[in-house]
């Protein structure tokens, strides 16, 4: 889901506040050292609870967890932290300084309401100096329970949801909002990546025949489906997604906005889980969009999820990173392997132009004269598990750019064990008329926490597992992630939105562990 | 060869009775036990999920080891050595050690088995309990003279069964999907490649070559209206679209889909059915149940149907990949209606003749030669996979329906069918 948190406010405030580093129990200090909740005040968790309403069988998506956004509210120069519950209340937590924080969520008026919350962002969308906050819904089959949420910024850290006021209630299904300003007429306009509600033919390749041709069946119903791009016209927004030719049917999981042909003007990447290919939407600077994803790049993941555009090898060109569901682990990666795919499949899904996909991250290397070389493999970060928000940012401030991954999935629902041999007993004893409650078929399905990647970025176009080196974090579900200077001393620190567990609070210790070494 | 067992029908075995954990047991609890190694051995196929031309091959051989002991039984019953393609030379009984025909027949069925399946430790946990029990009796000595010739027979069998060319067709190529019009594509959901596109190399039990009974009537595939390829497309495709509750119902019941794919996005799982053949060899069973047939009966039954369900197999897939025929769901989304769908899902191979047609044709062949051409019998197969037992005036009648679900289920044209029980009755003359 958000995959990829939009870190468009990340304040950065070069102090040199240095703070005592937190003495770990037994352990030398990490870069990365991992503060509880008795430290820093921030209690949330996002438990999801399942209920015969509401589990993955009513909704695929149920797991890929919530959100994180950071930006200072109320202007005194902390970043604060919004993180969004799937099924519970969102929470935003006011950064009182020294890594400590206050839950206001209830005074603020800002807890998301009722539905599957997806993606966050933060944005000062009436440009009043003071952030706003911007919450997707998706999941429930009643339009209601999907509509957007924009909180106003009162200006006292309170806040009034106007989205129904702004144009921006509308129910798609939806994972994350981007906002940027795709006309350059100096607003920021909002791009939405949807999906569709029906899963059951997402891996269909159904084909017709037209005047004599054999083509690909498009589905028409793109209601709630299809991404949307709003306009913002003074204040107010308005759908303009027909007009500028972005009319889809994917199961989008995540976009990235970057100048992908370098003609000044933002594009799109939209990142599409299942048979659809990812699109690139370059921008024609007249109010429309193209896709021309085949002229730029020669292959993409096949489940792709969260994205990432950056310019990791410093080069001045922005390069794309998707992220997948291949595994590293030899066992667990045959325990979890895919079968959509195969060679019939995959030559029907070349045939009708749903191109080459490949059930694994692709890391796109930008040449700087419009071609990309994918070199995930050769990167080291083509397998990272079921994973969702990738970032790139130089955690230990040596110029080059690491690479960060959240990854897993509450419930192994692609385990091979699972899926032939214990779904079958259980399916048997429901065909032999004995009732299943919800509980004993899920507590069924394996369910493993695995560890987010850390990979340091060596400069020569290669990353090291630095997992274990940065942290000592316990394996997690971990979804939405942020970084942001939280403690104003010079380095990145991070959030992670965890399913089932406690948020990370990462403190990077990088200026307290080199203080002449990482002084950026 | 039918005709040499009419002679085992009239034979009345006398009531032997069997020493079993200390407790007398009659002849009717070796034919239960009979069918529980049957019952046992289709749940592990199913649990194993092999295909149905490979679910075939390991219903028959352990049966025929199991046949092979028990009719020495029975002075009437001949061998099948020299009936069946490569079979000779099966152990004698010894002559000078006191052997019991029928745990040697348990015996070499679990090792015939144990080497056919995936969860081997299925098949021998049943025969470590049938030992255990065995060797605590008093007559230990007779078990363990049964036990030996039974692994005898079995490895005789199991040598045999490795020259059938099924190990060498593991390794034989994929199956290339041809570019002509008409000719097959993979299907939804899984578009899983071609199955066995190689089963024709197989060696058959009694057929003189795959071909043997290759239908002479053939339905080749014509975009042009006054075809009878688009004839019968458009009749199925008339007929799925004002499906009743019944035939849905039919169409569900005979599904025996070893593998159900379901795709909900990543949510994707199998279910396990049993296959056509393994439907047919619990026909049989309830049909020996049902008449309290003796194990030796029992066992005739059960090797004469699974013979006839792997040749029956041999003989369809030849032709499936001979003429290549495209799926109703691929070539009516492209010639008539793009939305259309089957009512059950199209399995992965060529739609020229319908396996379930001619299997559960020549399977019904055999047993009304066995059991006769009135004999009516509740079929409740199905029940563990969510149906209501069905209750059928003759086995052709059980046999005609299933081939017809496969037309209201929308993955077989009603040529076909119709082509494929012919097909099917033909396998007769090799009995």
């Amino acid at each position: 889901m958000t995959k990829r948190i939009n870190c468009l406010f990340i304040f950065f405030i070069m102090g040199f506040a240095f703070l005592t580093v937190q003495a770990q129990q037994g352990s030398a200090v990490k870069q990365f050292a991992l503060l509880p909740e008795s430290i820093t005040g921030v209690g949330f968790r996002n438990d999801i609870r399942e209920t015969a309403a509401m589990f993955f069988y009513m909704y695929e998506n149920l797991y890929n967890g919530g959100g994180v956004s950071i930006g200072d509210i109320n202007n005194d120069g902390l970043p604060d932290i919004y993180f969004t519950s799937t099924l519970g209340s969102n929470k935003l937590y006011l950064n009182l300084g020294n890594f400590t924080f206050k839950d206001i969520t209830e005074e603020a008026g800002v807890n998301g309401g009722d539905g599957i919350k997806t993606g966050v962002s933060m944005v000062d969308i009436n440009q009043d100096g003071y952030l706003d906050i911007f919450i997707c819904k998706s999941g429930f089959k009643d339009p209601n329970l999907r509509k957007k949420i924009l909180y106003i910024n009162n200006g006292n850290s309170t806040f009034t949801n106007r989205a129904a006021e702004y144009g921006l209630e509308e129910s798609s299904f939806t994972m994350q909002a981007y906002f940027f300003d795709y006309d350059m007429d100096g607003d920021k306009d909002v791009y939405f990546v949807n999906h569709p509600f029906d899963f059951s033919k997402s891996m269909t390749v159904q084909a017709t025949t037209v005047n004599g041709k054999e083509v690909y069946i498009q589905d028409t119903n793109t209601v709630y489906v299809s991404d949307r791009l709003f306009e913002n016209r003074s204040g107010k927004f308005t759908d303009v997604t027909k007009k500028a030719g972005l009319i889809n049917h994917t199961f989008g999981l995540s976009a990235s906005i970057a100048d992908i042909n370098g003609d000044g003007w933002p594009d799109i990447y939209t990142a599409n889980d299942f048979n659809k290919p990812d699109y690139i939407y370059i921008n024609n600077r007249n109010g429309s969009f193209t896709e021309k994803l085949t002229a730029y790049i020669n292959h993409v993941s096949f489940s792709a999820m969260g994205s990432d555009i950056s310019d990791f090898n410093n080069d001045g060109h922005e390069d794309i990173f998707v992220v997948d569901m291949a595994v590293e682990d030899p066992v667990r990666q045959k325990q979890l392997f895919a079968v959509n795919q195969n060679y019939d499949k995959f030559n029907l899904m070349l045939k009708f132009g749903l191109y080459y996909q490949y059930p694994r991250n692709t890391l796109q290397l930008n040449n700087g004269n419009g071609t990309y070389s994918e070199i995930a493999n050769f990167a080291g970060t083509a397998e990272t598990d079921w994973s969702w928000a990738p970032l790139f940012a130089d955690f230990d401030n040596d110029g080059w750019k690491d690479l960060y991954v959240t990854n897993g999935l509450k419930r192994d629902i692609t385990d091979w064990d699972y899926k032939v041999f214990v779904l079958d007993s259980i399916m048997n004893s429901m065909n032999r008329g004995k009732a299943v409650d919800l509980n004993t078929w899920l507590k069924s399905i394996p369910t493993v926490p695995v560890k987010n990647y850390f990979y340091h970025n060596n400069g020569t176009l290669k990353f090291d597992n630095y997992t274990d080196v940065w942290t000592d974090a316990p394996p997690s579900f971990s979804s939405g992630a942020a970084y942001a200077d939280l403690d104003n001393d010079g380095d990145l620190d991070l959030v992670v939105n965890n399913v089932d567990g406690p948020a990370f609070m990462f403190k990077n210790n990088s200026r307290e562990l080199a203080p002449a070494s990482s002084n950026f | 060869m039918f005709k040499q067992f009419q002679s085992a029908r009239i034979v009345i075995l006398p009531a032997i009775l069997f020493i079993f954990n200390n407790t007398t047991v009659k002849a009717q609890d070796k034919a239960a036990t009979l069918h529980q190694l049957n019952t046992l051995l289709i749940n592990t196929v199913m649990v194993d999920f092999f295909t149905p031309p490979v679910a075939s091959r390991i219903y028959s051989y352990p049966n025929i080891a199991f046949y092979e002991c028990i009719r020495q039984d029975d002075p009437a019953l001949p061998s099948l050595a020299g009936k069946l393609n490569g079979l000779k030379n099966i152990p004698q009984l010894p002559a000078n050690k006191k052997t019991d025909p029928f745990i040697a027949a348990c015996i070499s069925f679990t090792y015939v088995a144990q080497n056919l399946v995936g969860s081997e430790y299925k098949i021998a946990d049943w025969r470590t309990a049938f030992t255990d029990s065995l060797l605590a009796n008093s007559d230990s000595i007779t078990a363990r003279n049964s036990i030996q010739y039974g692994h005898r027979v079995a490895d005789s069998i199991i040598a045999w069964t490795k020259k059938d060319n099924y190990l060498r067709s593991r390794g034989m190529s994929r199956f290339v999907l041809s570019e002509r019009p008409g000719s097959w594509q993979p299907t939804p959901l899984e578009y899983a490649q071609a199955l066995e596109p190689h089963w024709n190399t197989i060696r058959p039990f009694t057929l003189k070559t795959v071909s043997q009974f290759s239908p002479k009537e053939k339905l080749p595939f014509s975009a042009s209206k006054s075809s009878s390829f688009y004839k019968t497309m458009m009749d199925l495709y008339d007929l799925t679209q004002k499906l009743d509750t019944v035939k849905k119902a039919t169409a569900k019941y005979w599904d025996d889909n070893p593998n159900v794919a379901i795709n909900i996005g990543h949510l994707s799982y199998f279910i396990h059915k049993i296959s056509p053949g393994g439907h047919w060899i619990m026909i049989a069973q309830q049909a020996c149940r049902k008449k309290k047939e003796s194990v030796t009966r029992s066992s005739l039954a059960y090797a004469l149907t699974s013979i006839a369900i792997f040749d029956a197999f041999i003989s369809c897939w030849d032709e499936k990949y001979k003429t290549n025929l495209i799926r109703p769901i691929t070539i009516i989304n492209r010639m008539v209606d793009k939305h259309w769908e089957p009512y059950i899902q199209t399995p992965p191979f060529p739609e020229f003749t319908s396996g379930h047609a001619v299997v559960s044709n020549a399977a019904a062949t055999v047993l009304t030669e066995m059991f006769g051409t009135d004999f009516e019998f509740t079929d409740e197969t199905e029940i563990p996979f969510g149906n209501e037992s069905r209750h059928f005036k003759s086995f052709y009648k059980a046999a005609y329906e299933s081939t017809m679900s496969r037309v209201y289920g929308g993955i077989h044209y009603p040529e076909t069918a119709r082509i494929s029980i012919g097909q099917g009755k033909m396998l007769d003359y090799m009995f």
